[in-house]
């Protein structure tokens, strides 16, 4: 008869008892009961692909990986709004003193954390304080130019500051750490225990490495989201957020601070009737920079010469499929002071280059190649793929342009930790870099790359000298916006004089989302996500 | 018995020191500061010299590699593996919440392998050079030959984006892992196939199975019930093999499928340069397969009455 050997059975009776093992271990896939909206009663859950969990939500940190998160459950006083202007959130109205030394905010009042805790003078205050003045925060500017919080009465908060400083409003709308958290939210030994804000979204549920979901607050002070449920749904590998929008298991995808789309994926997005294509202007410019300290590019005349020998119409159209525009200065035109003083100064002339080059000393050798004291003219650029993912082949262009005058580029690929090392010892020629964008520019990206004082230069040295420290040191000061605009152009004059860097590009901000979503409006910053009037329709 | 699993767990724990003395020294060879590196994901921005500073102060980044290591050592005995540096959370409760997915994965990979890889053997073995032989032996040239990430992708086109039946992410019910098994687990079926077949080949001619065939024994008796036993000893250690290289967490397919294991969480830690998540992760990898290696040992003998250990 039929009959299992002991052995055979023994095998098998292994292989079960593994497999039981792990199913005992395996996660409990619970489904969540996905509540209505309050405002219209309808079950409607929006999933956006996010790249990366969202670590710890605590505003007043850096643990935190999702600045969208973060910017759905906690409130600024200010928000920053599409065209630069500051808008009111949780201060109904402002007003600066004449010497711009004394901020006075009126809160709004009824406003309430989603504990129950009342928002008042007193928790705008102690949320101040998580950051005011406190060695972890002190790259952001207004942290250290605060010499007084007062309060006078639950709804009005004042800020003295120590020097005047425009910027104030527009570093009251940053995400972190400056956004307000409920002070019951930090244990008796100020550890942070639970997200809790003034958003109009909830935490509701958090899988770390999965998602995170957020439901409305019914405490919000504002208007209900018609949604009822919004999941952060943890991928990432880009292609497989192009995958599950496709099959619609998520409904947006792309952004800078969600989780990229590929640049090779956007036409098959575009092609799928499904799927809608959302590209609007983005704030930030990617940049070569310069080691100014270093020979060839302590001349003038070189580092003009090579702004003239790069084609940037070239890179936008073969590195970026359009999807980026060809940079006209440092700065894009949706920044606030930008203005072009010649738009089209450093248009692509490889002509104009070698003459410059000429003039600085480099000579054509046989080949083509420069020659300069019986040196040839070499350059090497450091990139970080993981930072910059268009970094080779933008790169590669580059090298190729620059070929066409006479210079020979190398690339080096470099991980973080080898950008770290090389900025910090100032041993590189050229990098790729970028602008910080809204809420942050002008001003930091300014002060950051091009400034002896800022974070970048510091170290490496990207530019700096005593005249441009001047004329930006005095621009932050100033009190009256007339005096501010003809200051800021000045230094755009300046920045293009001086070809302190090469602006290659203006970013797009492109998202792919669902076609049966309606009304998604891009939200003033990438750091945020507006889904205040999202709906779907179902298909 | 005894005295032998005393020798290799004695053994182990040499193995364990080793890895991890090695795999902390090697994080010094890496290029970059890692108290600048962790900072710059942070911060997005090259710090300042204090914020370095505070950081290396916090996480003992300040002392030697060696006196980090003695103290990295003398808190894991006690359990305590540290705080992650990206998360801020403790570092056993970060590696808990990733390993069931990971054992889930290999596990029911493993299954599938045991499932596909022996039968096709079998098939293969019995019916030598036949069609079937030929057939199944191109599968397994196929299977073994394509990368596993391009299966993966090949398959979510197919089931995820084409026929909408599979999910194309994510750990969600026993639907959301066929996927990701199939894409792992087809090149070690084939391999597992190939193996069976050979094995048995092997048996096909020895003496017991001659002697079986004298007692007028039914094909299938002889195969089931004297060539299979035989062959019992290379599957388990190669299916053994297979469940530990993937219990170490599939780096490749836990990514592309969103999938919230070891793996997955290995390759985020390694960009942050989390020095105490690398630690305790090679640990628990270098762990795995000396414990499974153990289990295999002590499987030998319930397989096979004519091994002892000592």
């Amino acid at each position: 008869m039929f009959r299992v050997s002991r052995r055979v059975l023994s095998f098998l009776a292994l292989n079960l008892v593994v497999l039981a093992l792990t199913i005992a271990c395996s996660p409990k896939t619970g489904q969540l009961s996905s509540p209505t909206s309050p405002a219209t009663g309808i079950e409607q859950t929006f999933t956006v692909a996010i790249g990366e969990d969202v670590g710890v939500l605590n505003p007043h940190t850096y643990d935190a990986h999702s600045f969208v998160a973060l910017a759905m459950i906690y409130e600024p006083l200010v928000r920053y709004a599409e065209d630069g202007g500051i808008q009111p959130v949780l201060a109904e109205s402002w007003q600066a003193s004449d010497d711009n030394l004394t901020w006075t905010f009126k809160l709004r009042q009824g406003v309430a954390f989603q504990d129950g805790t009342p928002f008042n003078a007193e928790a705008a205050k102690w949320n101040l304080q998580q950051w005011i003045n406190v060695a972890d925060h002190d790259w952001l500017p207004l942290s250290t130019q605060i010499a007084a919080i007062e309060t006078p009465d639950s709804n009005t908060l004042v800020l003295r500051m120590k020097e005047p400083y425009y910027a104030t409003l527009q570093e009251l709308t940053l995400v972190r750490p400056v956004r307000f958290l409920s002070p019951k939210a930090m244990d008796g030994q100020g550890k942070f225990t639970q997200p809790v804000g003034t958003g109009p979204w909830k935490v509701a549920d958090y899988t770390p490495d999965q998602k995170l979901v957020l439901t409305p607050s019914e405490t919000y002070w504002g208007e209900q989201p018609t949604l009822s449920q919004v999941v952060l749904d943890v991928i990432p590998d880009p292609q497989t957020r192009v995958a599950a929008l496709i099959s619609q298991e998520v409904d947006l995808i792309g952004g800078k601070y969600l989780g990229g789309i590929p640049v090779e994926s956007i036409s098959t997005l575009q092609n799928n009737p499904d799927v809608e294509v959302l590209t609007a202007d983005g704030t930030t410019t990617y940049l070569i920079q310069m080691n100014y300290r270093r020979s060839p590019f302590d001349d003038v005349r070189v580092r003009r010469a090579l702004n003239y020998a790069i084609d940037r119409d070239a890179i936008s159209r073969q590195v970026f499929n359009n999807l980026a525009n060809p940079a006209q200065g440092f700065f894009t035109p949706n920044i606030p002071y930008v203005t072009y003083p010649d738009a089209n100064l450093y248009t692509y002339n490889p002509d104009q280059a070698r003459v410059l080059l000429q003039e600085a000393g480099w000579v054509a050798g046989d080949n083509g190649a420069l020659i300069k004291d019986g040196a040839p003219l070499q350059l090497t650029i450091m990139i970080d793929t993981e930072l910059f993912p268009q970094a080779k082949s933008m790169t590669e262009v580059v090298q190729a342009e620059l070929r066409q005058v006479g210079i020979e580029l190398q690339i080096r690929q470099v991980n973080s930790g080898g950008r770290a090392d090389a900025l910090e010892s100032g041993d590189f020629d050229m990098t790729i870099g970028v602008t910080y964008g809204a809420p942050y520019d002008p001003h930091s990206s300014l002060k950051d790359l091009f400034s002896s004082t800022g974070e970048g230069s510091d170290h490496g040295g990207f530019y700096a000298d005593a005249e441009l420290d001047r004329m930006i040191d005095q621009v932050l000061k100033t009190t009256d916006d007339g005096d501010r605009k003809t200051q800021y152009s000045k230094i755009w004059q300046y920045l293009d004089e001086k070809a302190v860097a090469i602006p290659v590009l203006f970013s797009q901000r492109v998202y792919a989302l669902n076609k049966s979503v309606q009304g998604f409006d891009l939200a003033g910053t990438e750091y945020e996500l507006d889904l205040q009037g999202v709906t779907k329709t179902e298909s | 018995m005894v005295r032998f699993l005393l020798k290799r767990l004695l053994g182990s724990v040499l193995v364990l020191m080793l890895t991890s003395f090695l795999t902390f020294e090697l994080i010094y060879l890496a290029p970059g500061d890692p108290a600048t590196v962790i900072l710059m994901q942070r911060l997005g921005r090259l710090p300042n010299p204090e914020e370095v500073a505070r950081i290396e102060a916090e996480y003992g980044l300040d002392r030697s590699p060696l006196r980090q290591y003695v103290n990295w050592t003398s808190q894991a005995i006690r359990g305590n593996f540290g705080y992650s540096m990206r998360s801020s959370r403790p570092v056993v409760q970060e590696l808990r919440t990733r390993l069931s997915p990971t054992l889930l994965l290999a596990g029911a990979t493993t299954l599938f392998t045991l499932l596909i890889g022996v039968p096709i053997g079998f098939l293969a073995a019995i019916r030598e050079n036949s069609v079937w032989d030929h057939l199944t032996r191109s599968f397994a040239l196929l299977g073994v030959s394509i990368p596993d990430f391009w299966l993966a992708f090949l398959l979510i086109l197919v089931f995820s984006i084409g026929l909408r039946w599979l999910p194309t992410h994510g750990l969600d019910g026993a639907k959301s892992l066929i996927l990701p098994v199939i894409s792992l687990g087809v090149a070690n079926a084939a391999r597992l196939s190939r193996l069976t077949r050979s094995y048995l080949l092997e048996v096909k001619f020895q003496d017991y199975i001659r002697t079986a065939r004298a007692k007028s024994l039914q094909e299938w008796q002889i195969w089931w019930r004297h060539a299979l036993p035989n062959i019992m000893i290379p599957l388990l250690t190669l299916t053994v093999n297979q469940f530990s290289e993937i219990a170490a967490g599939s780096v490749v397919i836990e990514t592309l499928f969103a999938l919230p294991g070891i793996g997955q969480f290995y390759v985020v830690s390694v960009r942050y340069n989390d020095i105490p998540v690398i630690q305790a992760t090679v640990l628990l990898i270098s762990t795995t397969f000396i414990l499974m290696n153990l289990l295999t040992d002590i499987a030998y003998v319930l397989l096979d009455p004519r091994i002892r250990l000592e």
